[in-house]
């Protein structure tokens, strides 16, 4: 025998390890069993946007608004102002709408990266993600990409980072047929868009690259000024599947990304799930 | 002279010359598609607008406001048309004075408020984003709509990026002399990549200023003569430092 423990072995080796997270199965997967109660109770949900509106009637608390914006006089470049703002346009506030209708006891939390345009860089992005990685977020609706290429090794650690922390990134796909990062990667729940407009549904794509269908097409979604809008896009799409999420993670609290999709996938239309 | 020199006063020729010559044809299509497009919808009014960074700019129009909405700029975070061009989603809206997205203020400049609207996103051959079309209170049904929108977007597709393009013709202009020569003459080859990474933008008040002349191709000798004349006084009048 020897002491030497090859790098990365030592987890395996001593009591550190803990329980694996806990998940019995009832045999064919239940929606009650799957969702619980359905609210969402415990858990929180990082809406990276343009912000979310507080208060609006769809949206209800937003529990926490950090906005995330370059800082050239900060040492890393960037800044986190921790403090309630407004939706810039009315993106994120659809977001978030759509997660609070599925699952009405989840904490919202408004991560702000793009601005009045809907535009913003990679790195502020790639930032905000981190913040909410390392700050006990749940489940993401990242319902945003970058095409930037630079950037994809930082979003590929980010993504590594969040699995193990059981962090579930949901990730809409670009609207146009080219690069999206990170929404393209398998390390995210990559959301189009599906036929319907019915939120209870929801559609498993084996082959991705967008891995999971959810309505998104002609769908009425909250917008800035207490209002609403009748909209298209897989921003629209991706927030139904956070809801999902947050609905089984509330049920099944602490279960690691890879058990929520298999929850996920029997749930699905073409799943094999009972009612 | 040096060829060095040469070479800036050709690259600063190649800069300004493109916005004092804008691509008639190309302007003059979309233009007529606009009137195409229009009476095919049975519209009140129809508008094409290039995307350029963060901002629309209103090519050509035809019908209700248009003399008002050609040559206006409208950042993309502002009203229905910024929405498509900013998500690449087209968008059918029934009541949009009920749109929150809506830029009621913008219609009102223009003179005619829409009730319902049809936008479809332009794309280059990337897949980007390079435009809008806009359709105001069209008759035509809505699913022959859709059909018929995206058949003259794909149109749009082809004319739209060319547009820009010759903006930025002393780039493209310098950037092939460079790759041409220097296989052969490497020196010569860093003296037209050295002036294309020193050229400056276009000037975009010149181009849009130089469009709104384009115009005057329609117009008989002696207007133009007399437009002419005026403008030289104009001129006179805006750059009095340089007469004395």
């Amino acid at each position: 025998m020897t002491d030497f423990l090859p790098a990365w072995s030592e987890p395996f080796h001593g009591t550190s390890l803990g329980a694996a997270p806990h998940l019995d199965l009832p045999g064919r997967i239940t929606r009650e069993w799957a969702y619980g109660d359905g609210s969402g109770r415990g858990v929180k949900v990082g809406v990276l946007d343009s912000g979310v509106e507080d208060g609006h009637p769809l949206v209800g608390r937003v529990d926490r608004a950090i906005a995330v914006e370059r800082d050239t006089d900060a040492e890393n470049g960037i800044r986190f102002i921790d403090a309630p703002h407004d939706d810039l346009y009315g993106h994120g506030t659809a977001c978030a709408g759509v997660i609070r209708a599925l699952a009405p006891e989840v904490e919202i939390v408004s991560v702000r990266v793009l601005s009045v345009n809907l535009k913003g860089s990679a790195f502020v992005f790639a930032h905000g993600l981190e913040w909410c990685i390392d700050n006990g977020l749940h489940v993401l609706n990242l319902s945003l990409s970058t095409g930037n290429e630079d950037f994809a090794e930082t979003f590929w650690e980010l993504l590594d980072h969040a699995a193990f922390k059981r962090v579930m990134l949901v990730s809409a796909m670009n609207n146009e047929p080219k690069r999206s990062i990170p929404s393209e990667f398998a390390g995210v729940f990559s959301v189009a868009c599906a036929p319907g407009t019915d939120r209870e549904r929801l559609w498993y794509n084996p082959n991705g690259p967008a891995e999971w269908g959810a309505a998104g097409i002609d769908v009425d979604v909250p917008w800035s000024g207490g209002g609403t809008i009748n909209a298209s896009g897989n921003s629209f799409a991706a927030p139904v599947i956070a809801g999902h999420l947050a609905r089984i993670l509330g049920a099944h609290p602490g279960i690691a990304p890879w058990q929520a999709r298999t929850i996920l996938a029997a749930l699905a239309e073409n799943g094999s799930a009972l009612d | 002279m040096r060829r060095d020199d040469l070479i800036q006063q050709l690259a600063q020729v190649a800069t300004h010359l493109p916005p004092v010559l804008p691509p008639a044809s190309s302007l003059e299509q979309v233009s007529a598609l606009c009137t195409t497009a229009r009476l095919a919808f049975g519209a009140a009014a129809v508008s094409v607008a290039a995307l350029r960074d963060t901002t629309l700019h209103y090519l050509a129009a035809a019908g209700e406001g248009a003399a008002e909405v050609v040559g206006m700029d409208l950042p993309v975070s502002r009203g229905l048309a910024g929405y498509v061009a900013m998500t690449g989603q087209m968008l059918a809206v029934d009541s949009a004075a009920d749109d929150p997205r809506f830029a009621q203020d913008v219609a009102e400049r223009t003179g005619y408020l829409p009730t319902s609207l049809l936008i479809v996103p332009v794309r280059d051959q990337r897949g980007d984003v390079a435009g809008v079309l806009s359709v105001l209170d069209r008759t035509l049904a809505s699913a022959d709509a859709l059909v018929l929108a995206s058949s003259f977007a794909a149109q749009l597709s082809l004319l739209l990026p060319g547009i820009d393009e010759v903006g930025r013709m002393a780039r493209l202009l310098l950037q092939a002399m460079g790759d041409a020569v220097s296989a052969g003459d490497a020196q010569l080859g860093t003296a037209l990549r050295r002036s294309l990474a020193t050229l400056p933008e276009a000037d975009a008040e010149l181009s849009r200023i130089a469009a709104t002349l384009g115009e005057l191709r329609a117009a008989d000798p002696v207007t133009r003569a007399r437009v002419g004349a005026l403008l030289t006084e104009i001129v006179a009048l805006a750059t009095p430092k340089r007469r004395r």
